[in-house]
């Protein structure tokens, strides 16, 4: 068990290490990057919140991961039936941040080839217009995990 | 490669003029110590058969009555919301007092009636809990029994390169109590420690007085 902690523990750091150096100068970091178990082969869903650390716009362009066959950006509902422009929802201001979180906006896998479990860990590659490709490796939490972490309802959390 | 799909799906149960209707209507209404949003007055449970994930007519007055029936309306490809609630619901179901969950009904109504085979929401469904009951019906009654309950009714988005498509609907629970009445709703957002909190006392509020 002390052993899987502490791949787990080193599985973290490589996430943060995937970013390019972000100590170092204004770069994209993706943090809080989790993945929904998913309960069918057909749909699931990963959350993160992007931000964008240049003084740049930057989009999203391309999600790729190797257990499922596409990834779409979605956003969900929008209060009033409002729909998202595709620029709206797939670029990062300036200094900015895009926030990906349950009930709002989502990252869609499709066709999952490979189950993943709560517990597992997905690489998921984001490539960005300006910032190129940035890897993370994404836990995957059940969908109670899911619940406990903030919702679109939860606004006590500052955006 | 990333497509980016401006879709619209399971929208908050809360729409515009009809958002009224739940409103937490104050400290007296939720004196019981509610997590769950207490609706301004009592809604009536639907009077639609439709069918269970065996095929099977199910009379949903019928074969709710006197049961805390906690009713949802949502679609198996949902990526969050739907799943959110029924993880939270099997969750609390598991942690209730031997005999309490005799006393419930779960019950989940496709909105996405063309791909949720009754075969599909109940192997879906199993991946929560096997008592839950999932009900498909013809778009008409399922609208319908949204409608009575002032829920949105829900909206297909449109199909992406894959032909996957979102589907918005009302993202609450809705709570009848054994007196197969509807006095508390639960948007999305409420947890598994929200339910704990709030079931046994819909087991035990008489809301007549």
């Amino acid at each position: 068990m002390g052993r899987v902690r502490a791949v787990l523990a080193v599985l973290a750091l490589t996430a943060v290490a995937c970013v390019p150096n972000v100590e170092d100068r204004a770069v994209i970091a993706v943090t809080d990057a989790y993945a929904a178990e998913p309960v069918s082969r057909e749909t699931g869903a990963v959350y993160l919140t992007i931000e964008n650390r240049t003084d740049v716009p930057d989009t999203l362009v391309g999600a790729w991961t190797p257990i499922a066959s596409m990834a779409h950006l979605h956003r969900m509902g929008g209060e009033g039936g409002t729909r998202m422009r595709t620029q709206d929802v797939a670029e990062i201001p300036a200094g900015g941040r895009l926030r990906l979180r349950p009930g709002d906006l989502h990252l869609m896998l499709m066709t999952i080839t490979a189950m993943p479990h709560a517990g597992d860990t997905v690489d998921l590659t984001l490539e960005f217009a300006h910032a190129g490709t940035v890897t993370v490796r994404v836990p995957v939490l059940s969908y109670l995990e899911v619940s406990e972490r903030a919702t679109v309802g939860d606004e006590r959390e500052t955006p | 490669m990333l497509t980016v799909g401006a879709v619209l799906a399971c929208a908050p149960a809360d729409d515009g003029g009809r958002e009224g209707r739940f409103a937490v209507t104050g400290d007296d209404a939720n004196s019981h110590g509610l997590r769950g949003r207490v609706l301004p007055g009592p809604l009536t449970k639907p009077d639609v058969v439709l069918t269970d994930t065996r095929g099977q007519p199910f009379d949903l007055r019928r074969e709710t009555d006197g049961y805390l029936t906690l009713l949802f309306f949502g679609y198996t490809w949902c990526p969050d919301i739907c799943p959110i609630h029924m993880a939270n619901l099997a969750a609390v179901m598991h942690e209730l007092r031997p005999g309490v969950a005799q006393r419930i009904k779960v019950v989940f109504v496709s909105t996405d009636p063309d791909r949720d085979t009754p075969e599909r929401l109940g192997t879906w469904l199993a991946n929560f809990d096997r008592s839950f009951i999932g009900l498909t019906g013809d778009t008409a009654a399922v609208n319908a029994a949204q409608r009575e309950l002032y829920l949105p009714l829900p909206q297909i988005g449109p199909a992406d390169s894959a032909g996957s498509y979102l589907v918005g609907h009302a993202a609450a629970v809705v709570a009848f109590s054994p007196d197969n009445r509807a006095h508390v709703m639960y948007p999305f957002g409420i947890r598994q420690a929200d339910w704990a909190n709030d079931i046994p006392k819909l087991l035990e509020i008489r809301w007549d007085e």
